[in-house]
């Protein structure tokens, strides 16, 4: 089998009469951090849903390791969505047990260490928890599993810088180094330096899909500068018409 | 699947212990405020009242009254939330944010489902038996005691004995009836497992939708059972209902059983119906907001 992780081919998503996604192909590999980038609306949470089967393609297909989103998929993709989505009553330590209870790859002694880096104890409700401190939390659990494919959706967009730094760190440092992590954000620069590989989303379309290493030498610049020229283009388009 | 319905349980039970414990604690009080010895004797009720001073009597007598009134509300306000959980459970705990974890566990859509419909199954039964205590509470001490006499006065033996001659098979038709209660209860909650599904379809105004889709359902319902009727009725023509009649004399048991069962698989073919309906749609058709 190649090293080919996920595969879209045509991949097409419409609400109603708007088109959130326009035809994507996108083949990724194992071992790699992908930021998926593109301005609010460019489709990055569209793709990531599909990619977790939470919906359903108006057209084409996606598969990650040969799977179509489901069951076998499931087990094998940690998601972070870009909402809280825990019971809200719950405590803690629940959650650590529901993570173990349904994922094999979930490191429980890892899940308690980080929450216990986090001064949260195991009693704590969420409910009583800061929005930020929630985030982390999803995001420890998250990070806990040892998966294939990490697909996390706009981890930094709503903290402060500091805990940016802690978000990243925690990713850096806890991944599974022979999986794969696509991070979505529009916020390219605090990211950046963590980046193997980049695709740009525009109105549903990628425009383009490199690594780092070769945008920074083609392009002679930075990929946040890259990212501003392209977006800012289109901005002066849409100013002329 | 048993980990699945570990925790829908404890999210049901969040809901619902609450109100089953208010509930045997009114039932309780009104025991205690004498509306065993009522039922048992009215006569002593009145003769207690009047021997109390007018003012006293009357607080009461009213006391009584909006104890009964809060009894029964709460009966049915129980089987309201009951329903609400049921509902609330499917809707917010898969269609809305808490869909995101559910539906990317490495389980399947059969299992997110079933363990949804035997967790509120499991509640209905415990709320009914809940109803039954806080009956047994409301008739107080001598109601109770009534009922203990009642039952140990009772001659079983020559009861069932009874029972066995004129109905052999009767532990037969208690599972069939049973079995024909719990499919009522799947048919129910199923019911409103698809029209959630169905409403989920649409890309805006899905609560709206998910109630025009049950009203719907339930029309279509309505109209098989009256194309069923008149199916029936058609085929009299060729003398069916006469040959029935002589069926049904000849083979009384027998035809008893038939009847169940017929009832029974036409309450599976609607289970069945709702059930792959629900998983189509959110196995195939899922869009979550």
């Amino acid at each position: 089998m190649d090293n080919t992780l996920i595969r879209c081919a045509g991949l097409t998503k419409r609400f109603g009469a708007k088109e959130a996604l326009r035809g994507v192909d996108l083949e990724l590999g194992s071992g790699r951090i992908v930021g998926l980038l593109g301005p609010n609306g460019s489709g990055k949470t569209t793709l990531i849903k599909i990619l977790n089967g939470l919906l359903t393609p108006t057209e084409g297909f996606v598969l990650i390791s040969g799977f179509e989103p489901g069951v076998e998929t499931h087990a094998r993709v940690s998601y972070l969505p870009d909402r809280m989505y825990f019971a809200d009553w719950m405590k803690a330590a629940d959650l650590v047990d529901f993570f173990s209870d349904f994922y094999a790859d979930f490191d429980r002694q890892k899940a308690s260490e980080m929450c216990a880096a986090l001064h949260i104890a195991p009693g704590d409700r969420i409910k009583t928890m800061s929005k930020g401190t929630k985030e982390k939390l999803q995001l420890v659990m998250v990070m806990s599993r040892a998966a294939e494919l990490y697909l996390l959706d706009e981890p930094i967009a709503g903290v402060d810088p500091a805990a940016r730094d802690f978000i990243l760190n925690t990713i850096l440092t806890n991944y599974n180094e022979n999986g794969t992590v696509l991070i979505s954000t529009h916020l390219i620069s605090d990211i950046e330096r963590v980046l193997d590989e980049v695709v740009f989303l525009k109105e549903g379309q990628i425009v383009c899909h490199d690594t780092v290493d070769n945008i920074r030498e083609n392009a002679g610049k930075s990929v946040d500068a890259l990212f501003r020229e392209m977006f800012r283009a289109e901005g002066m388009e849409g100013g002329v018409f | 699947m048993r980990k699945l319905l570990k925790y829908e349980m404890r999210a049901m039970n969040r809901r619902l212990f609450p109100i089953y414990a208010g509930m045997l604690a009114i039932a309780l009080l009104n025991g205690f405020f004498g509306m065993g010895a009522m039922i048992q004797d009215s006569n002593a009720l009145e003769r207690m009242l009047d021997a109390l001073p007018s003012p006293l009597s009357f607080l009461l007598s009213m006391m009584q009254m909006v104890i009964v009134i809060l009894f029964f509300g709460i009966l049915m306000g129980m089987m309201v939330v009951w329903l609400l959980t049921t509902i609330n459970r499917f809707n917010k705990g898969l269609l809305g944010e808490e869909g995101y974890l559910m539906f990317t566990l490495p389980v399947t859509t059969g299992r997110l489902i079933g363990s949804k419909l035997l967790a509120s199954s499991i509640h209905l039964v415990l709320a009914s038996l809940v109803a039954l205590l806080s009956m047994c509470f409301m008739a107080g001490t001598t109601g109770i005691s009534a009922f203990f006499r009642l039952m140990s006065d009772a001659d079983f033996g020559s009861f069932f004995g009874e029972l066995a001659r004129a109905c052999p098979t009767w532990p037969i038709v208690v599972l069939e009836f049973l079995v024909f209660c719990a499919l009522g209860v799947f048919g129910t909650v199923l019911h409103f497992y698809l029209a959630m599904a169905l409403g989920h379809l649409s890309n805006s105004h899905r609560t709206l939708m998910s109630v025009l889709a049950y009203i719907g359902i339930s029309v279509v319902m309505s109209m098989l059972t009256s194309m069923g009727f008149s199916g029936l009725m058609l085929l009299e023509n060729v003398g069916f209902v006469e040959n029935m009649a002589r069926f049904v004399f000849a083979h009384g048991q027998l035809a008893g059983h038939l009847m169940m069962l017929a009832l029974i698989a036409l309450s599976v073919a609607e289970c069945a119906v709702f059930w792959f309906g629900t998983r189509y749609i959110l196995k195939r058709r899922l869009n979550l907001e």
